[in-house]
């Protein structure tokens, strides 16, 4: 069971109506999070498990787990490239 | 396009003060100019800028000076084309200077529409003192031409100082605006100083807040569209030209220009204007953007 953390540290992120925008420190480059992607950000507290995530995020966007797993996987997947969460 | 004035303008006592700090700081003299800045020789052609002043050598031979509560001196070599310490004087240095005394200079032309500053951003050639130009025929009061200078003083809102009363404009683009030529820029660059259209609003001569920056982009159709923050916050950081004496005069890194130019997106309606370049379809530019205006003042 992997349990995604945020790199504190390594990110500035600022809040905008809909989008949250995340700077990675060292690279430069930034990223802007919106609607499932969002979420899935928000939710990552460095406690909940991967499981966790799909189970709370399928029942926020009314979906199939199977169908958010896919999604939260491919995330999680870009964040940990990006430098941004760690699993 | 607008009435006379009905809505009460806000004073700004801190921008203000900036304004004739600025006002002070920028006045130059011509002297001699140590080819040396805080102990290291600069090359012409390189500058030099730190928290309390800067050196600044153009390849054709202009030095020139400035020190936090002394000013400006300038040098010029026999090379120096006529107008070209001009150009200078009211855009790079003015910049730094501006920079050095904290204001956030954009690179940005700008009107004055209901009491608030509307701003015109893009990198040079992409029309924002034609687009200005335009606006002024149509009723609006030029605030600024190529340098928008912002106070970042009141963390509540931005508030923007008055820049220079001509604009720098092409001759096809003097005919098609009504603007009122005069000197040519020179320095090689085929525009004139001009006055905007007859008839146009005075320019405001006193700090007024920033309502929204409108970004200038080619494209088919004239469009305004907003803009998110994400999509801001990169557009805002293509502004090498100005931004950067801010940034090294501020020490600002990473993390402190992110959180700059997200309060600029937070604070500012963030907006981008997308229309053809060619000047037959310029009307149309100016007919949405009067309209974009107008439905942002109805929103106050």
């Amino acid at each position: 069971m992997t349990v995604p953390a945020k790199r504190v540290g390594c990110f500035s992120e600022t809040t905008f109506e809909d989008e949250v925008v995340v700077l990675h420190l060292e690279s430069g480059e930034f990223y802007s999070l919106q609607g499932s992607a969002r979420a899935i950000w928000e939710a990552i507290d460095g406690v909940a498990s991967r499981e966790a995530l799909i189970a709370a995020l399928a029942e926020n966007f009314d979906a199939p787990p199977a169908e958010i797993a896919a999604d939260v996987d491919r995330f999680l997947d870009r964040l940990s490239e990006a430098g941004l969460v760690a699993r | 396009m607008p009435q006379p004035a009905a809505f009460a303008v806000a004073r700004f006592a801190g921008a203000e003060a900036a304004m004739a700090l600025l006002a002070k700081e920028t006045r130059w003299r011509e002297g001699v100019v140590s080819p040396r800045f805080d102990g290291a020789v600069i090359a012409p052609g390189a500058s030099c800028v730190s928290r309390s002043g800067f050196l600044l050598r153009t390849e054709s031979g202009l030095d020139i000076h400035y020190r936090r509560g002394e000013g400006v001196t300038v040098a010029r070599g026999g090379g120096v084309a006529a107008g070209e310490e001009a150009l200078w004087l009211a855009g790079s240095v003015r910049a730094a200077i501006a920079a050095i005394c904290g204001l956030l200079p954009l690179h940005a032309s700008a009107v004055a529409h209901e009491g608030r500053v509307y701003a015109f951003a893009g990198a040079s050639g992409t029309g924002k003192s034609t687009l200005v130009a335009a606006l002024a025929r149509a009723g609006l009061a030029v605030y600024a031409d190529d340098t928008l200078l912002l106070d970042l003083g009141d963390p509540a809102r931005l508030v923007c100082l008055p820049g220079h009363k001509r604009l720098k404009l092409a001759d096809d683009v003097l005919a098609l605006t009504g603007a009122r030529g005069e000197e040519g820029v020179g320095a090689g660059i085929a525009k004139r100083y001009a006055r905007p259209a007859q008839g146009a609003p005075p320019p405001p001569r006193h700090p007024l807040e920033l309502a929204a920056i409108c970004f200038i982009e080619e494209g088919g159709a004239v469009a305004v569209k907003p803009i998110g923050g994400g999509e801001a916050i990169a557009r805002l950081g293509e502004d090498h030209y100005t931004q950067r004496f801010f940034t090294a005069v501020a020490g600002l890194d990473r993390a402190g220009l992110f959180a700059l130019r997200a309060r600029i997106a937070r604070q500012a309606r963030m907006t981008c204007l997308t229309r053809p370049r060619a000047l037959d379809r310029l009307a149309d530019s100016v007919a949405c953007v009067v309209q974009a205006l107008r439905a942002d003042g109805a929103l106050q």
